[in-house]
């Protein structure tokens, strides 16, 4: 609970504006890499060949992108879990995967040392990584940064950024929890907006952006995920061990525009997700320990939008259409054979959807009317405002997108060392 | 929770806790108590949500909340102090049954189920009450930080 309250924005949860999906979004410093089940995978064509059509920009491209994987990848400690500490859930996904010809592959995950040896569980790793092995950026990045001379101001939340002419200046409020802060003005050559897809949308949008930047806040997607469960009569211990160990590598699923992983997730989240309440909810709560669980990520195709309310309020706008909808059916049929094949007593849709892939609402591309960042990871009409992280991203891949905004952080950072020369 | 909370810019921060102690009124934790009931009224060796003793937990939750949210789940817990408990069960099962309701209205349901959820179910099933919750549905989980420290010790020698 103090780990959900803590690390991310709105105690926990923010809602969309018809509360369809719960968006997961933390603010902790290393964002996603602090929380996220560090699973690294490059983009595939389907994906890239999207993202240049929708940009115009050359470079995302695999063979373009290769080398900046390939330094992302060296950046950090990539495993898959060792087959004799895959617990229950995964053999009941990869049971259910053979059983329905269904075609899977092992997670790459970014961990040095998880020490299954010594009992450890995953699960415990979404507050963070106690044991150092997850390969976050406050294992793997900001000590090298610190290293080059880089100064960390942490609680701090920037509401303002303006430029003017020769340097941007950046306002904001420094204080710790328990405190309202105090305001604070940073000055710079160039700033980098690092603060995801709602962070910096926001934050342009609050400082007057969107006016000549009507992409702005646009294209914000999410991959909704959705948890569903199949209840067996033995005992699975799905929070043992390594949380998470298959994916689904399924061209089937890729066309139809969905991926399944073997995932889980402690009590009071598992109780968000059961439908239901009172002596109904309890009993199945009951059945924790032998629960099974394959979540369904739908590749969303219906764009969302980040914008400010009449009081200056985020407002996240995010519609499942009729397709979104269809891919999560598709997935959970899926769920579905592969729960039954092997041997579930029941199946329950999880009926809460969450959304913790934020992408997009500065998207990358080289018309201003339709992108917010040109090719040159710099904001259009600006010459040192730059963003280089998932809000760049003009479409969803449908794949985890971690390792490809590291290999895009590297591009870009050759892009602005560039211009600053 | 917020489809409206955050603060604009200037504003006080948002998600991070007021100056001020946040907690409840005497009328507020009765609220809680009495909602809880409904949601979580035990089951065999699962304790009730007053039973388990979780409700103090919120003192710890209540001040990451956007204002706006917390200002609205306030206002709940106030009107489940006053209501008659089939009120709240009614409030319950419509916000449990938000998907039934034609849009916008489903969209509000949605949010109020989101919203009771995420205080009752988050309290009672992260077991920081007496009720040993986690024990009984066999939730174990652990990472072994002693046994790093010594090896990091170990490697340090």
């Amino acid at each position: 609970m103090d780990s959900s309250s803590q690390l991310y924005w709105g105690g926990g949860v923010e809602l969309t504006t018809n509360a369809e999906l719960a968006i997961l979004r933390p603010k902790v410093v290393g964002g996603g890499s602090i929380v996220n089940q560090a699973l690294m995978d490059r983009f595939d064509d389907v994906a890239l060949d999207d993202f240049r059509s929708a940009s115009g920009v050359d470079f995302l491209a695999s063979d373009a992108l290769a080398p900046y994987y390939e330094r992302a990848e060296g950046n950090l400690v990539l495993q898959e879990v060792p087959e004799q500490h895959r617990n229950g859930n995964a053999a009941i996904f990869a049971g259910g995967f053979e059983r329905n010809g269904y075609r899977y592959a092992p997670l790459r995950r970014a961990q040095a040392d998880c020490r299954f040896d010594d009992g450890n569980s995953c699960i415990e790793c979404l507050g963070g990584c106690r044991v150092d092995s997850k390969q976050s950026t406050a294992i793997t990045a900001l000590p090298i940064a610190e290293q080059h001379g880089l100064t960390l101001l942490d609680q701090v939340e920037v509401d303002q950024i303006e430029e003017r002419g020769d340097h941007v200046v950046v306002r904001g409020l420094v204080g710790p929890p328990g405190h309202q802060g105090r305001r604070q003005e940073w000055s710079a050559q160039r700033v980098v907006l690092a603060g995801g897809a709602i962070g910096n949308s926001r934050l342009l949008l609050a400082s007057g952006y969107g006016g000549r930047l009507p992409a702005l806040g646009r294209n914000f997607f999410t991959h909704p995920q959705f948890m569903n469960f199949g209840v067996f009569d033995e005992p699975v211990h799905a929070h043992r061990g390594p949380l998470q160990n298959y994916k689904s590598a399924d061209p089937g699923f890729r066309r139809q525009g969905f991926k399944l992983e073997n995932v889980f997730a402690g009590p009071a989240s598992i109780a968000m997700l059961m439908p239901g309440y009172g002596r109904a909810h309890m009993r199945r709560m009951r059945d924790y320990d032998h629960f099974g669980c394959v979540e369904v990520c739908v590749r969303d195709t219906n764009p969302g939008r980040i914008r400010l309310g009449r009081k200056g309020q985020l407002l996240i706008e995010k519609r499942m259409d009729a397709v979104d909808r269809q891919r999560r059916r598709a997935g959970a049929d899926a769920i579905r054979n592969i729960f039954l094949s092997m041997g579930a007593r029941e199946v329950i849709e999880g009926d809460v959807g969450i959304g913790l892939h934020l992408m997009g609402g500065c998207a990358i591309g080289t018309d201003p009317t339709r992108s917010v960042v040109g090719p040159d990871f710099t904001l259009h009409g600006s010459s040192r405002i730059h963003a280089a992280d998932s809000s760049i991203f003009p479409k969803a891949p449908g794949i985890n997108p971690a390792l490809t905004i590291a290999a895009l952080s590297l591009k870009a950072s050759e892009s602005i060392l560039e211009a600053a020369r | 929770m917020s489809t409206d909370s955050q603060t604009p810019s200037g504003m006080p921060r948002a998600g991070l806790p007021a100056e001020a102690p946040v907690g409840l009124t005497p009328a507020q934790q009765r609220g809680l108590l009495r909602l809880g009931d409904v949601v979580i009224p035990g089951d065999g060796d699962l304790p009730s949500f007053s039973e388990s003793g979780c409700a103090d937990g919120i003192d710890r939750m209540l001040p990451y909340m956007y204002e706006a949210d917390r200002s609205s789940l306030l206002t709940l817990l106030e009107a489940c102090a006053r209501l008659p408990r089939p009120a709240i069960r009614r409030i319950v099962a419509i916000a449990a049954a938000a998907d039934r309701f034609p849009e916008p209205a489903a969209g509000v349901f949605r949010l109020a189920n989101i919203g009771i959820k995420g205080v009752v179910q988050s309290l009672y099933w992260s077991d920081i009450g007496t009720g040993g919750v986690h024990l009984v549905i066999g939730h174990d989980a652990t990472i072994n930080e002693a046994a790093y420290e010594a090896a990091l010790k170990e490697t340090e020698r």
